[in-house]
């Protein structure tokens, strides 16, 4: 082969690659393939953007309002962070897609803060596919989470950028009072293989009752089928026993779990760490038993993993489910033990989480991040140790049984990365962002 | 080598079996299901490729997938006529490139109307990650080759087929699909070397 030929070879098939490997699904007519037309390609453009978003959650259609969102697609790729800028093999081990809150201004976000707008990026290059507004009234989003497809998402939109650091006297008082914006849930569903316009992204608003009035979405997570929503939502009056929502996302029904049993019980995440995707949340793959952070008792602080199954009646989140990793010396060696973000595996068998060890000595904090075994509540690996003065870390991915991870670290300058069997791969990062959800 | 030929013998396994049981209602029923089935076994293997293929010919995605759709349901339609199920694969490659033909063939009926220039690929943002611009001068230089030159040479450095494979694709004989090749890469030299 010629040199020109080995170039042009390379150029072909560099090109070619820009065709991602999911193509649209096929629509036959069975009607068709004897004479009658399958119909035109507007019909079936429209009709397979509908139908993959619309399928799981079909029954749903009747209460949800579709409202029109302020989609705006960009071709830009995402700033990236510091390091390697284009890992080769770790990025193929995640899902290809994340939405990310992103803050506005150019500004490099920190945790907590809420998001401008949500961008679809590619988890490989940083792209960013399409860029999400929050539909007025509302103008942040304040949590996103994704459910397994990589699809399907959930946003958290509110009415006014509360959770920015900087409110006024006034706000923190109202705040104080117990006074929360108002909120609501968006389905959102990618299609990054699509091309037309509004395409690559459909928003639709769930039902505006699953956030009371006066309340905030404090963490929330999706279930792998996307079918059932989790969420603490409350607001400062009633953080001391935030209720935890379960929304049936194709019937609209919900489910409430509270403390009533532990008045003095709170969550952990939400609240001073957890304003934005903390992930005390998760989900295992059989979309019925859910992992949620709560206190093994008041003086603790350290919490407890506990485990719901969802599809059992009851209505105390204490009584009615059940611990998979809590305090032991194994975990918490010292006092000032916290934890932030502790995510099940989707196989059940392991905690992943982010470990607070506030030394007695130099009164510095460090962060540990673990892998407890949930059969036996025990730190099985420590995969890091990073100081939190420089770095924030935070788990925004798992895998199935855990060996492949997605953290961020906040500071200084955002970055993210692949952490797969102990080894960390950057991945391309903006340092706007806020929260992201594979 | 082809990418596709295992994947094609996979999806031929149902061509026999879609094209047993006619006479009675449910056999025709059966066949019907049979066919959906390696149409659709035919598109999961094989789609990627034929929508690159397409993407590379007409350099508008959009259009690529839409002429690989209209391909697979051409394909779906005539399936129980195939003379021979074994070359599917084949056959919705050519209708692939009849389609792309077409579709440039409207473009330049449009361009006469509006101007508007045949576009290769655009590097997406994307792949912009990944892209240099001697890519995107080999890409326009393609692009500016007549229709049979540029099928030829898509054909042969993108899926790597034989020129008997190629002449079967483009309805031509090898002789041509040699010719038009030769051609083509002088052609494409020669325009690379002025921009060098």
């Amino acid at each position: 082969m010629t040199p020109l030929e080995e170039r042009l070879r390379a150029a072909i098939r560099e090109t070619a690659d820009e065709i991602p490997a999911d193509p649209p699904p096929l629509r036959l007519n069975r009607r068709g393939r004897h004479g009658i037309s399958p119909g035109g390609r507007a019909a079936r453009r429209r009709g397979h953007a509908w139908r993959v978003w619309a399928t799981p959650l079909a029954a749903a259609a009747v209460v949800f309002a579709v409202v029109a969102a302020s989609l705006a697609l960009t071709g830009g790729p995402a700033t990236t962070g510091p390091g390697p800028a284009r890992p080769q093999t770790a990025s193929a081990i995640v899902p290809p897609y994340y939405v990310a809150l992103v803050t506005g201004h150019g500004a490099p976000s920190s945790p907590g803060t809420p998001g401008v707008a949500a961008q679809v990026r590619a988890t490989r290059t940083g792209a960013v596919l399409a860029r999400i507004v929050p539909p007025k009234p509302y103008v942040t989003f304040t949590e996103v989470t994704a459910a397994a497809d990589d699809r399907t998402f959930v946003l958290a939109a509110q009415a006014a950028q509360w959770k920015s650091g900087a409110l006024t006297r006034q706000q923190v008082r109202e705040y104080l009072n117990g006074y929360a914006p108002a909120g609501r849930f968006y389905l959102l569903h990618i299609d990054p293989a699509s091309s037309t316009r509004g395409g690559r992204a459909s928003l639709q608003a769930l039902p505006a009752s699953f956030i009371p009035a006066n309340a905030e979405v404090l963490d929330m997570a999706l279930s792998p089928d996307g079918t059932r929503l989790a969420a603490n939502i409350g607001n400062t009056l009633g953080r001391l026993g935030t209720p935890l929502y379960v929304f049936n996302l194709a019937t609209g029904t919900k489910r409430v779990w509270s403390y009533r049993d532990c008045a003095s019980c709170a969550p952990e995440g939400g609240g001073f760490y957890g304003l934005t995707n903390i992930d005390p949340l998760s989900w295992v793959a059989d979309n019925r038993h859910l992992a949620f952070v709560g206190p093994a008792q008041a003086s603790t602080d350290l919490g407890t993993v506990r485990l719901l199954d969802t599809n059992v009646p009851g209505t105390s989140l204490i009584g009615d489910s059940t611990v998979v990793a809590g305090p032991s010396a194994n975990i918490s060696p010292g006092d000032g033990t916290s934890w932030r973000g502790a995510l099940i595996t989707p196989d059940e068998q392991t905690v992943v989480a982010v470990l607070e060890l506030a030394s007695k000595s130099d009164m510095s904090i460090r962060q540990r991040l673990v892998k407890i075994s949930a059969a036996t509540g025990k730190v099985t690996a420590t995969l890091n140790s990073p100081r939190i003065g420089t770095d924030y870390e935070q788990i925004l991915y798992t895998n199935t049984t855990g060996n492949v991870l997605v953290v961020s670290y906040a500071h200084p300058g955002n970055s993210a990365g692949i952490l797969r069997d102990g080894r960390y791969t950057p991945i391309p990062w903006s340092q706007q962002t806020t929260a992201a959800a594979w | 080598m082809d990418p596709d030929d295992l994947a094609g013998a996979a999806a031929l396994r149902w061509t026999d079996a879609s094209r047993t049981g006619p006479g009675r209602p449910r056999a025709f029923s059966q066949a019907a299901d049979s066919a959906e089935t390696a149409v659709e076994a035919l598109y999961t293997e094989h789609a990627v490729s034929l929508i690159r293929l397409a993407y590379l010919m007409l350099g508008d995605r959009p259009a690529a997938e839409d002429v690989v759709q209209d391909a697979f349901c051409n394909v779906f339609r005539s399936w129980d006529r195939l003379a021979d199920p074994a070359r599917a694969l084949p056959y919705v490659r050519s209708c692939v490139l009849n389609a792309c033909r077409s579709a440039l063939r409207r473009r330049v009926v449009g361009r006469r109307v509006t101007s508007a220039m045949y576009a290769p690929p655009a590097i997406s943002a994307e792949a912009a990650a990944l892209s240099q611009s001697e890519r995107e001068e080999v890409m326009q230089a393609v692009g500016r080759l007549p229709g049979r030159q540029r099928e030829a040479l898509v054909l042969r450095f993108y899926l790597d087929l034989p020129d008997q494979e190629i002449a079967h694709i483009m309805g031509v004989q090898p002789s041509t699909v040699r010719s038009a090749t030769h051609r083509a890469l002088k052609a494409l030299g020669q325009s690379l070397e002025k921009l060098s």
